[in-house]
């Protein structure tokens, strides 16, 4: 017998969509200047870093001034991303590009608040930028 | 079930060791599908690391550290559904190696990882298997 199922848990994929969201993105709080992941060769020396790496990124808490941008540079062979739910930096979830071993990927702050963030495929990975 | 998605094939115990082979992209045993849930994208038109055509790539995924057998190493495994379509229904698989509950969702595969495909497609088809790099 073969049968074309797969009992994939549909309770546990509900559990996750609230974390998902969509690409492409462009509002006022936040600007990306790039959609796709860089190499990590690509960020300034003088960069404002969060380095992801054993499951975590590595500020819980990071405060910024207005205007500035941040990298997140994944150090691990897990697919890591920063992802914002919705009403965080706009009306719609905001779900940046997933970041293999030594890519970044960055956000300008254009205005000041909290805005609070996750990885996508893991929930449990949250800090926050404080942009004064 | 599940049992019914990956019934091993006929004589082989489905309880003993999962041996990896790298010859055969089709089969449960290759070597890079050490922890697939679902079904092989290259049984349904698309291949080993990319979607059939009119699926949806999801970006997020489960991991796992499959060990390849011919160079010896082990290489972190990113499984990405391709959804949007009803499952393919060929090539069945199920692996668990290193594979952990739900509340570990990184090493999980009974969840839809159909996170970030465009238009929101939640459906499962198929799920492909590309290296993300080297595991340790």
């Amino acid at each position: 017998m073969n049968f074309p199922t797969k009992s994939r848990s549909v309770l546990a994929a509900l559990m996750l969509a609230a974390f998902s969201g969509t690409g492409a993105f462009a509002a006022d709080t936040i600007t990306v200047p790039s959609e796709a992941a860089v190499p990590v060769a690509e960020v300034p020396a003088d960069a404002i870093i969060v380095n992801i790496e054993k499951m975590k990124y590595d500020q819980p808490e990071l405060k910024v001034k207005t205007g500035d941008t941040v990298y997140w540079i994944n150090k691990e062979v897990m697919p890591h991303n920063v992802a914002f739910k919705k009403g965080v930096v706009g009306d719609e979830p905001f779900k940046g590009e997933m970041l293999k071993k030594d890519q970044a990927y960055s956000i300008t702050f254009n205005e000041a608040g909290s805005y609070e963030y996750h990885c996508t495929p893991h929930p449990f990975m949250r800090a926050t930028v404080i942009v004064e | 079930s599940r049992a019914n998605a990956a019934s091993a094939p006929e004589g082989t115990d489905p309880r003993a060791k999962w041996v990896p082979q790298d010859n055969d992209v089709q089969s449960c045993d290759y070597w890079r599908h050490c922890s697939i849930d679902g079904n092989i994208c290259d049984c349904s038109g698309g291949s080993l690391t990319n979607c059939p055509p009119g699926t949806k790539l999801a970006t997020a995924s489960w991991v796992a550290s499959c060990y390849n057998p011919t160079d010896g190493q082990s290489y972190l495994i990113a499984y990405r559904d391709c959804c949007g379509a009803n499952v393919s229904g060929r090539c069945p698989c199920l692996n668990t190696e290193g594979e952990l509950p739900v509340y570990r969702p990184e090493f999980a595969n009974d969840i839809i990882w159909c996170f970030g495909a465009e238009d929101d497609a939640m459906t499962y088809h198929c799920t492909i298997s590309p290296i993300v790099g080297k595991a340790s």
